[in-house]
Order: C-alpha cells, then structure tokens, then sequence
C-alpha cells in the first residue's frame, strides 16, 4: 500500500507539472493572440521593496482605476479612489454576462446583498491607449474646468479644486490607459469585434457589481472589471533592466514615514521610466517578452505601440 | 544408525539429538527443550526406538529448598525439564537442569550466566521469561517462565505450510520476540522451531535465549555453536553469530511455517553449508500461492551475505503481508494499556471496598504481567500509559502540526527568496523535486518511526510543497488558476492520510476536494470558481457525496469513517441552516421566503434522521450532530417568529424552557440506552 502510494504521490506530481508546463507551452505555441508596447502607466512595480522576495513581477493596470499609489494616498487621506465609470457595462451587457438586472427600486437590501457577492468571469477587451482614454482624460478636465468656475462663483474651496488639479496631472502622466471597453463571454467573438491586435488586447477577468447610490437618484447596480491575471513575472534576463526602478523603502518604511504626515501630499507625477512588450498567448495568458529602459533625457511620453 | 525423523539425516547411535538439525532423538519429542509441553509423556520410548531413561527427579523433591518438583516434562537439549513450584514466589516454573558438563567448565559456565543475566532483562509477551539460576547439589538449574502449549514444530501442518492467516500472525509474533531480545543486544544463536513455544491461546514465545551454551554443552560441541539446520552459513563456517545469524534462522522458521517443509537441509554440515551457499531456495517454488510479499522476505533472510538480510526483526515483521497496518495495531495498544489502567484502579477500589481478596503472589503475578505487557506496548508502539503521557501526547501532536506548518512557511520563503534569482526551468526542476523528495522523506520516516509525529511532520510538509508546486508553476507561467489545483492537492493530501493512515491530511484532502466539487458546480452555474464558498448550495452537494461515502466506503484507518461522517454532515447540515434562515443564499430561481421554508423542512427531517440513525446504530456523533442542528434550526424559527413582537423576557424564557424541556428530553433518553448497555453486558 505504501509503496504504492509512494509512485502515485510522485505520479500526481509529475502529472501535474508536466500539465501545467505544456498548458504554458500551448500558450506561447505559434504567433502571440497580440502584442502590446506597454509603459510603467500600464505595467506598474510594487510600491515597496519585499526584503523576503526577490522575484519580480509587473502589475497590469486597468485604467478604470487610479494607480496604485495615488490608491493608497487617497485611502491615507479618507476619500475613496474614484473609479470611471463603464458606461458599456449596462443592464443589457450585465444580463448577456449572466447576471440579474430585473431589480425593482425596493429591493434595494436584495440588490446590494446580490452586488456584493456575485461576480462572473468573462473576457474583457482592453484598449491602449485609445477613444475610450480620451474621452475620460476629457471628462475629467471638464470637471475641473467647472470646478474652477465654482471656485470664482464661491461655491467650492480651492483645496478641492488643487485636489483635482493634482489628481488630473497624474491621470495625464501615471494613470493607466488601456481602458476596458467590452467583456463577454467568447474570446474570438470579442477579438472579431476589435480587430486590431496593437491596440486591443483580450485578457481573463472578472465581473463585479456594486450598488451605486448617487445623490437625489435611485440605487442602481453597475458593473467594475477586475483583471484575472495581473501579476506578470518578469523573466530572469529582463529583470536587471527594471533593477533600477524598484522602491528603495519596505512596506514598514513607507508606513512609518507616512504616519508622520497629517494629510499625505498627492504623489509628484512621474513621467514612465521603462517600455515593456508584453504578448498574449493563444490561451489569452501574458508573459514579459522585453523590457526597454526610457531614456531619462527624452521629454515626450513613451508611444504604446 | 537411526534417522532424524525431521530431516532424515543419519544419526548415530548414542547421541541425543540430530547433528544436523538438532531434533531430539531419545526423549519425547515435544519436550525437545526448556520449557516442554507438560502434556508430554515423559517415559515414552522416542521414535528412534532407544527407551528413554527414567527422570532423575522423583515428584515431590525439593530443590535448593525452594523448587518442588510437580512433574517430569521432557528432556531436551539441556537436559531434564521438570515443572516445578517456585514455593518462595508461588508460582508455577519450569526448572531446567543444567547439564553437569557445564558445571565441571567454570569458563564455560560464567560464560553461560553472564548470558543468561542479559536474557533475564528481555520481557515481552513473545519471549519466554528467564527467572533464576540456582545452585542445588553441585548441579545448576535454571528457572524460566511455565508455557503449557507445544513447540511450533509439532503444530498441525498441511501441505503448502499453516494456514496463511495463522502463519502470518505467528511469523510476526515469533519477529516481536526476537526484535525485544535484540534490542536487549541478546542474540539467540540457536533459534529453531523446538524453540518455539505456542501455548494454548496461541500466543507464540521463543524460548532459550542465550541458551546455546548450555545446548551446546549437551551436544558435547565448542563453544556456543546453535543447531546446524538452523544455521546461518557463517556460523556453519565457525565464525561468531551475530543478530543477522537469528534473522536467517528466522527466514528458514518462515520458510517452514509457510511451505511446510524445511529450506536447505543436508546430511551434513558441510552439505548443509555448501546449499546455504547457493541462491536462496525460494517458498514459492514449494508453496506456489504465497503471497509475493512473503516470498520477497523469506528470501531477504535468507542471503548468505549477512549485510544483505533485513536489518531488524521489526523490518520483517513489517514487510509481511499487512504490515503496514501499523495504526491499527497502534490504536488496538492503546486501547489495551487504557483497559489495564482501568482494571488497576477498579481492582484498586474493590480491594478497598474489601470485595476482592488477592493473595500478594497473585497480586504480584498480574503486576508483572501487565508490567510487562504496557513496557512490550511502549516499546513496540509507543503508547501512553498515564493521563499525563496522553496529555503529552496530544501536545506533541499540535506541536509536530505547528513543526510542520514552520516547515512549510520555511520552505515557502526560501522559495521567494531565490524566486528571482533563478531561471524558470530551475523554478520548475526545483517545485517538482521538492514534494517528491518530501513524499521519498516521509516514506523512509514512516517505516522506521514508532510515534507517527514525525511523519505526520513530513506528509504536511509534503503537502504544502505540492501545494506551492501547483500554485507556483501557475504564477511562473502567468497561468489562469483552475479547480484542477484543488483537485491535485485534495488528491495528494488524500493519497498521503491513506499511505500514512494520518488522519489531519485526510480531512484537508477531503476539504479540498469538496471544495473542487463545489467550485465545478459554481462554473456550472456560471460564477466565479473561487468563490464557491459564497455559495452553500455549492458546499451541499459534495457534502452529500461525502455523507453518502461514509455509508459504503469502510477504510480500514482507524477514524476514518469518522472524518468521512463528520466532514459529510458539516458541509451538509451547515448550508442547510444557512439556507433554511437566508434564501438569498441559494442559487434556486424561487422567491427567498420558499427557499428557506424548503430548507426549514428539510434541516428538520434531516436533524431527526440523523438523531434517529445515531441512535439506532449507537453513533454518538451523529445522534449529537442531528441534535445540534435541531435546536440551531429551532432557535431561529423562534428568533423568525418571536424576536419582533414579543416582549424580550418572554422570548428568553420560552428559549430557556425549551431547553430544559430538551435536557429532560435528552436525559431520559440517554438513560435508556444505558440502561440498555448496562443490561446487555449483565
């Protein structure tokens, strides 16, 4: 019996391997499902430097989030991120996806019970750097321009309006672009639809809700993507490339030094320090195939592709 | 010239026993040695046709003023063997009188007491104890513990050996005794059949360790030689026996129990040791059926390269077939050394209470026999004999659990340490190695450790490196994680409680597999596969397999079921009431109120059958879990139904006369069933 069990542990390991290995294999078999030139905005290093870690690996970016260091600022300074809005992700894409959107305003409980546990995975198209992106960039200057309108009339502080001058100038430089623009469930139907491989990536994700309650209106449920395979390792022979942007200070560091700030400062924008492409496999599964270092002297921001 | 009606060799007149194999030739032939069947006629004429001198001791003699002769029991390779009363200890022994060849050899005979003073440390219900050496008329006797029974080369035979069952239970009975003795550093010398005892409970005891001398003495031979049927080739070459000469005389008592015949017999001894220099006779060629397992060490006993044979009796034992049911063997101990503590303090009580009367012999008698049952447990399976060492154990089990899980974070973090300085193809060698070389660990800890704590250490760290294995590889490669991860590691956990009968991995491994099930069914409804938790109805189904499993599959692991049972109502009774009180829980397109009436009903119909299937077939934890889950499911209808209307201290005391109506409920019917198993043991 034991000895049996013995060859069937080892044949259960070497199963295993051997099938996680050639899945990897089949995804980066033939020609890569696209190809992308992405920046530090996109593909971003941790914040901190793990002293029990050497591995190394970049975060792919949603543009519908802030970046992460302005996430955590702005959790420092008790005001939530603010995520765009996906107006794409309406009832009809919500119910096509799988979920209940036949809420009536009473269930208000039931809804938020539901946003707050259910999620569907699906495929979700990102854009580089496209319509999509622009079109936020613009909203959000149009929100500063009318706050600063308030401001002459009286009706905001000019600590807001700074808060939004801060937070636009990092969207110009730091924030992400490649901005979700359609998920489903079908991967090649989704890849017919956005044909451009330099442009439009298909990636794994996830869909979640939360219950939206704007002021003077009924709750209402819409729908955030989250990105299933975010964390991206970066090969040996690409990461001395990328050794000179790491964070110098720990996690402990960082959290020491900001407990001494009464109301941290938004970050200083930063213009992307490196170019990364990155490929999509036939499995829709990304993997580093390059890392190029900017040079510091060159002023424009590193084209996507 | 007669012949040896064992092995057929020539035996030449006047001597006592056969040269070659040692068979006593003039006496009885179950008295052939020490401590004979008492049942034996002492006066018969041998079947070598010589009559048998009469005993030299008539009943009734008093020996050095403190043996009385009861009987003549035979006479063997020592000489007479007498039953005997101890008159100073009050006990029945067997007295041996030496021969006087060894009394006129000082050498030989201080020689002969040193062995016998390291014999007499040797206690183990498998070996016949050594008691004394006395001194009476110039001649030595030897004392040794009484065995009504007879020697293993007069039990029954058939063609192909014992029966298979019976010979495996003495083969590993026969490997327990020699395994005490020589952890002792007693080595045997002449073990053989006639040194054997089986007495009538079937209870096999080997007798005469370090006797040779005195055997040898007899046959008139050199120093300490053994019999040469038995021997091993480098005794029959003249060199010292060690403890690997007793493993192979034992390979050739198994080759016997087994096949029923004798394994390389000669005429002589140099025929003898010219066969025992060949390849090792295999039992199969004799006994075609034997199991492979027990031709495999049969012939590992008997290599002439002593290196070559197992290195332990213990080794044998284990490679015998279903050795490696060691925890039930471990559980049966325990529960042994429980019910002599038992009997010692009630034995203790009723000596108070002046309704037992022992007479100190007695007394003595079943304190050293349980002395040296619990000290044959202890070293055997390590078992604990007080409440204090159960305690110690309990905490070495969560300290070996703690151990485990610091290896596991251990390795975890050196992992992340040398993460980024490695290829990925080291990466990949590196997760792969490293739960095959922990299962190759655990197997090599496993078959030497008595206690389990260490290789229950190494299974989970095992376990924990398949499960960085499985998630690694995937971060590596920036892999999509799938269910087939859980579905690997429930499965290795699950191999790993059921090669090491560890009973924590088989409930992570059924935990993970359940989980596996209830993400498979969370895809199918199409969520998230990790979030299947979220979801009761998930949990519910592979709950049911496992209850269900618990019902048909009987794994032989001590608590296994149990794990199956109690692992199969938890994660089906558990959402039951998670559903029966939150239908929004439920992945059932029907309004939450009908969800949860549906669920109400049936947690209830299930509470009650499970209290009534406890109750029938005396499974406390079911009856208790079924109990449970009624009054859960109680206490929230009332909270439904009362909690908004009623006054607060009216709902409090309609809970808590419910309970008490619950306890006397309860009560009564435990009183029932003990009254039922009070008088079923009348």
């Amino acid at each position: 019996m034991r000895r049996r069990a013995v060859w069937l542990l080892i044949g259960l390991v070497v199963v295993a391997d051997v099938a996680i290995v050639a899945l990897a294999a089949l995804n980066r078999s033939g020609a890569p499902e696209c190809v992308l030139t992405l920046t530090e905005r996109e593909l971003s290093l941790p914040i901190y430097r793990d002293e029990d870690s050497t591995g190394l690996a970049v975060t792919l970016a949603n543009a519908s989030m802030p970046p992460p260091v302005v996430r955590r600022t702005a959790w420092r300074r008790g005001t939530p991120p603010r995520r765009a809005e996906l107006t794409w992700l309406d009832d009809a894409r919500l119910a096509a996806l799988g979920f209940r959107t036949d809420w009536s305003d009473s269930d208000t409980a039931a809804m938020e019970r539901y946003a707050g546990r259910v999620a569907r995975p699906a495929f979700v198209v990102l854009e580089q750097d496209g319509a999509a992106f622009t079109r936020f960039l613009a909203g959000r200057e149009a929100e500063l321009a009318q706050a600063r309108a308030r401001l002459v009339a009286g009706a905001v502080d000019a600590a807001e309006v700074a808060d939004l001058e801060a937070l636009l100038a990092i969207d110009r430089t730091m924030r992400s672009r490649l901005f979700p623009v359609d998920a489903g469930r079908d991967p090649r139907a989704l890849r017919a639809r956005y044909p451009d491989r330099g442009r439009y990536c298909v990636v794994p994700g996830l869909i979640r809700l939360e219950l939206d309650r704007p002021s003077g209106q009924e709750p209402r449920i819409r729908g955030r993507v989250e990105l299933l395979l975010a964390d991206i390792d970066v090969p040996l022979r690409l990461r001395s490339r990328l050794a000179g942007f790491l964070p110098g200070e720990t996690a402990d560091e960082g959290i020491a030094r900001e407990r001494k700030q009464e109301k941290p400062p938004w970050p200083t924008p930063v213009q992307p320090r490196y170019l990364v492409k990155l490929a999509f496999g036939r499995s829709y599964e990304p993997w580093v195939v390059d890392v190029t270092p900017v040079d510091a002297s060159g002023s424009s921001d590193p084209v996507s592709h | 010239m007669r012949r040896c009606r064992r092995c057929s060799a020539e035996v030449p007149a006047g001597l006592p026993a056969c040269p070659a194999c040692g068979e006593t030739m003039a006496a009885p032939a179950a008295a052939t040695e020490v401590v004979a069947d008492h049942g034996a006629a002492p006066d018969a004429a041998g079947p070598g046709g010589v009559a048998a001198p009469p005993p030299s001791l008539p009943n009734g003699t008093v020996l050095a003023e403190r043996f009385r002769v009861l009987a003549f029991a035979g006479r063997g390779g020592m000489g007479e063997v007498y039953r005997a009363a101890d008159v100073k200890l009050d006990q029945v022994v067997a007295l041996k009188c030496l021969p006087e060849a060894l009394s006129r050899d000082p050498e030989r005979l201080a020689r002969l007491l040193q062995e016998v003073r390291i014999a007499r440390r040797v206690s183990h219900p498998n070996v016949c104890r050594v008691y004394d050496v006395a001194e009476a008329d110039g001649r030595h006797l030897l004392t040794m513990e009484w065995i009504s029974g007879t020697d293993l080369s007069m039990l029954p035979r058939r063609p192909g050996g014992l029966d298979p069952e019976r010979a495996v239970d003495l083969a590993r009975q026969i490997c327990a005794g020699l395994a005490a003795a020589h952890d002792q550093g007693v080595i045997h010398r002449d073990l053989k059949p006639s040194n054997v005892m089986v007495d009538e409970r079937g209870v096999a005891r080997v007798t005469d360790f370090g006797l040779a001398e005195a055997a040898t003495a007899v046959r008139g031979g050199r120093a300490a030689e053994g019999t040469p049927a038995y021997m091993s080739p480098e005794q029959l070459r003249g060199h010292e026996a060690t403890g690997a000469s007793d493993i192979y005389a034992l390979g050739l008592i198994l080759f016997e129990l087994f096949t029923g015949e004798q394994a390389g017999g000669g005429s002589s001894r140099e025929e003898i040791l010219a066969r025992r220099s060949e390849h090792p006779p295999s039992p199969r060629a004799i006994a075609p059926g034997l199991h492979p397992a027990i031709e495999r060490i049969v012939v590992r006993c008997l290599q002439a390269d002593p290196s070559r044979r197992p290195p332990s009796a213990r080794e044998v034992a284990a490679a015998l077939p279903g050795g490696e049911r060691r925890s039930d063997a471990l559980a049966a101990a325990q529960q042994r050394a429980d019910r002599i503590a038992a009997f010692r303090d009630e034995l203790a009580e009723l000596r108070r209470a002046g309704l037992v009367e022992l007479r100190e012999g007695e007394l003595a008698q079943i304190d050293a026999f349980h002395g040296r049952v619990l000290r044959d447990l202890v070293e055997r399976y390590d078992v604990d004999t007080s409440d204090r060492g159960k305690q110690l154990s309990l905490g070495l089990r969560l300290v070996s659990l703690v151990g485990a899980l610091a290896f596991a974070a251990s390795a975890f973090f050196l992992l992340y340490r040398i993460w980024g300085l490695i290829t990925p193809a080291a990466r990949v060698a590196i997760l792969a190695v490293a739960p095959i070389a922990s299962v190759a660990a655990t197997a090599v800890i496993g078959a030497r450790e008595r206690s389990r704590y260490f290789t229950a250490m190494a299974a989970m760290f095992a376990f924990a490196c398949m499960t960085l294995n499985v998630t690694l590889l995937g971060v590596t490669f920036s892999l999509q994680s799938t269910p087939l991860t859980l579905l690997g590691c429930g499965l290795f956990a699950t191999l790993l409680a059921y090669g090491w009968r560890l009973k924590l991995l088989l409930t992570t491994g059924l935990l993970a597999l359940a989980w596996f099930g209830a993400a498979l069914i969370q895809q199918a409804a199409g969520g998230y596969w990790a979030e299947a938790l979220a979801y009761p109805e998930s949990v519910l189904i592979p709950g049911a397999v496992l209850l269900a499993l618990s019902f048909v599959h009987r794994p032989a692991a001590p608590g296994f079921s149990l794990i199956y049972r109690l692992l199969g109502m938890v994660l089906v009774l558990v959402p039951m009431v998670l559903l029966a009180h939150w239908g929004w829980f439920s992945y059932l397109p029907l309004g939450e109120r009908t969800i949860e009436v549906a669920y109400q009903v049936l947690g209830f119909g299930a509470s009650a059958a499970a209290i009534w299937l406890g109750v029938r077939d005396r499974a406390r934890e079911v009856a208790y879990f079924g109990a449970v889950l009624f009054i859960v499911l109680l206490y929230l209808k009332f909270v439904d139904w009362m909690w908004d209307w009623m006054p607060k201290y009216l709902f409090f005391l309609i809970v808590a006369a419910v309970a008490t109506g619950a306890v006397v409920a309860l009560n009564r019917l435990r009183a029932a069933l003990d009254s039922t198993r009070a008088g079923s043991s009348q």
